[in-house]
């Protein structure tokens, strides 16, 4: 039992950063970004390159990943969802459907990435044993991934909530007029959210890439998963997405353990349908902050 | 001078007048026979399609080398289906349409399979190389078009179940598979091969081809306490398998169906932590003739070591060239079908083929052996 928690939480972690991402974005553009979960492959495979064609550790390959993720944000911010968004924000949704597509016969035009996946190392290096508690084996890249998962959460948290640009951006997403009168370019403001948002994206896709592969053509099922963890979280709330996350993971692993895979994958997409039909805040969103 | 000049001029535009109006005729280059090869060398099948599809490019050399196929040279298309079923019967569409002789295709069973209801409306030979023998042997009888390059499931099946009860000593198993066509249809003959063998089968469980995470499975399967594990599955997923396996403690050794077969798999495994692992090829053992020559060719061409899927592709290509010469000139896939049917004994790469009317694979369980990985490379066991 306790295995398949530790299994859970730990798919939970990355469908949890796939829905805190797709909230910064909808949040900052009231657009729905469907490729996120792309994202967080190529970010992966920059962290790969760094480390087998640059020869550097995997920390300075997450770095490296990370800040470039950024600068593809700003790229995909003003090349995609500023120009789709002219023609309204469901015009820019499909755009990033198309993103989807770009990114994912993209990267595997690149040479040294290809469609197939790669290893990327453990971030306590190869040899490091894992924990074993009560019979449970905790892998240490598990551990890795909460811990990194925490403090990405506590930096934006922080970012957010105790500094003047952070909450720049939170009255340019709430009330772009208002923000403009104060002074707040909106246009700068809502750059940045996309440049953070696809930055989370590289981050994750590096941080769960020594347990899954980096690479390859999961990136949509994966924001799926993200929506569907987005949905139950409260697509609101920051906090909410993440833990959406980490419920959703959980119940994925511990079905597909009493009724295999098979039967598991149909409800974990099913209860997307169940929340929005009786919940729509979703568990820790508020009710009054359901949208038309 | 000038007179000299103008003279050698005027000598060597009559020479060339003579050469270009020459009475003795010059022989037209013969047609090539056109033949396709759609492969994936893109998408999750990618380190199987590449080196099928480089395999196929060092065939067609050596057989236009050595005269190609009753004095016409061969030329092979191939052709990128990226792991896709749909795109991979359009492009067969295609090189029927555009006089392809014969189709090798292809790396997948799904694949594969939407290019046989292709080739078999149109009558054109297809080879393939998935164990799956379903392509061709249906409940509706043999399929005539369409043949099998690889030992097929049945034969690895018993191979691996053989290895686990007579060398390792397994009483019990229990079984991790791919919930595609190709996993289904493997865990479906080693159940039935274990039970034959009085091997018990204490667990049964299947994950997506995209799966990341195998603790549910894996957990369900370690609580059954098999004696050993058989995983049936291709690309890099089942090497995320084994290496979950090793990360919850798993022990037992874990037989792999010939989809797990490549270097890449086992370094996803963790290499050396990937522990006791088997599978099952024709390459393993002590080297045929045939092997030893492919081996020493491709080496040359592409200085590294032969891979099961590299060994497929030349073989696939062979047949097809076997069939033509032995068909004397008939293309059709009906005509074809019955030079192979015709049961000429073809030593090759993966074994000695010998084709019936009723056995498109043609090879026996003698020609399958058994690999074990050794430090991340594969080796005898």
């Amino acid at each position: 039992m306790l295995q398949l928690l530790i299994a859970g939480l730990t798919v939970g972690s990355e469908y949890g950063l796939i829905a805190l991402r797709i909230h910064i974005i909808l949040r900052s553009t009231r657009i729905v970004s469907f490729a996120q979960g792309e994202f967080a492959i190529v970010g992966g495979l920059i962290a790969y390159s760094a480390v087998a064609s640059l020869h550097v550790s995997v920390w300075l390959g997450l770095i490296a990943a990370t800040l470039a993720g950024a600068v593809l944000g700003l790229v995909f911010e003003a090349l995609v969802l500023r120009p789709a968004g002219r023609g309204g924000e469901t015009g820019a949704t499909i755009a990033t459907i198309g993103a989807v597509f770009v990114l994912l016969y993209g990267h595997a035009l690149v040479p040294a990435w290809g469609s197939e996946g790669h290893v990327l190392p453990p971030f306590s290096g190869a040899s490091a044993a894992n924990l074993t508690v009560a019979n449970t084996v905790i892998p240490t890249q598990s551990l890795w991934v909460f811990g990194l998962l925490l403090l990405a959460l506590a930096v934006l948290y922080a970012f957010f909530e105790h500094t003047y640009y952070g909450k720049a951006i939170r009255a340019a997403a709430d009330n772009p007029l208002g923000a403009r009168l104060s002074g707040i370019d909106v246009r700068s403001a809502r750059a940045v959210s996309v440049a953070l948002a696809i930055a989370l994206a590289a981050y994750g896709g590096t941080i769960i890439g020594p347990i899954t592969l980096v690479g390859g053509a999961g990136g949509f099922a994966l924001t799926i998963k993200g929506f569907v963890a987005a949905i139950v979280g409260g697509l609101e709330s920051p906090a909410g997405c993440v833990a959406g996350g980490l419920v959703v993971g959980v119940l994925e692993v511990f079905l597909t353990s009493r009724l295999g895979y098979d039967v598991a994958d149909p409800i974990v997409y099913s209860v997307l349908l169940v929340m929005l039909l009786l919940r729509p805040q979703g568990l820790f969103g508020r009710r009054d902050a359901v949208r038309d | 001078m000038s007179r000299s000049i103008a003279a050698a001029v005027a000598a060597a535009c009559t020479l060339a007048l003579v050469a270009g109006t020459s009475s003795v005729p010059t022989a037209a280059a013969p047609e090539p026979i056109k033949l396709a090869a759609i492969l994936s060398t893109s998408g999750p099948s990618a380190p199987l399609g590449v080196p099928e599809s480089n395999a196929v490019k060092l065939a067609e050399r050596e057989i236009n080398a050595h005269g190609g196929i009753n004095g016409r040279p061969v030329q092979f298309d191939i052709v990128d289906d990226g792991a896709k079923a749909d795109v991979a019967a359009q492009l067969a569409t295609q090189m029927i349409a555009s006089g392809h002789v014969a189709i090798f295709c292809g790396t997948r069973t799904d694949t594969s399979a939407a290019v046989a209801r292709v080739t078999g409306a149109a009558n054109v030979l297809q080879v393939y190389t998935t164990p799956t023998e379903a392509l061709w042997r249906t409940p509706r009888g043999v399929v005539k078009n369409v043949f099998q390059v690889n030992p097929r499931d049945q034969l690895e099946a018993i191979s691996l179940l053989t290895f686990a009860k007579s060398r390792l000593h397994a009483k019990s198993v229990a079984i991790l598979h791919d919930e595609n066509l190709y996993g289904s249809g493997g865990s479906a003959i080693a159940t039935a091969e274990a039970k034959s063998l009085g091997i018990r089968v204490v667990g049964d469980e299947s994950y997506p081809g995209t799966a990341t995470d195998f603790t549910a499975q894996i957990v369900k399967l370690r609580d059954a306490k098999p004696d050993a594990i058989v995983l049936w599955g291709a690309t890099t997923t089942p090497g995320l398998a084994i290496k979950a396996a090793r990360t919850l403690g798993v022990t037992v050794p874990i037989l792999g169906s010939s989809g797990i077969l490549s270097p890449a798999i086992l370094g996803v495994a963790g290499g050396a932590a990937a522990g006791e692992v088997y599978s099952a090829s024709p390459l393993a053992g002590a080297p045929s003739a045939e092997q030893r020559a492919f081996a020493a060719l491709w080496d040359k061409e592409y200085h590294a070591p032969i891979v099961s899927f590299a060994a497929n592709g030349w073989d696939a290509v062979q047949i097809i060239a076997a069939a033509l010469r032995e068909a004397k000139g008939k293309t059709d896939g009906a005509s074809l079908a019955s030079a192979l049917e015709a049961g000429k004994p073809m030593p090759l790469v993966d074994g000695v083929f010998k084709y019936s009317a009723t056995d498109h694979n043609g090879l026996m369980p003698a020609d399958v052996h058994i690999a074990k990985a050794v430090n991340g490379a594969w080796g005898a066991p």
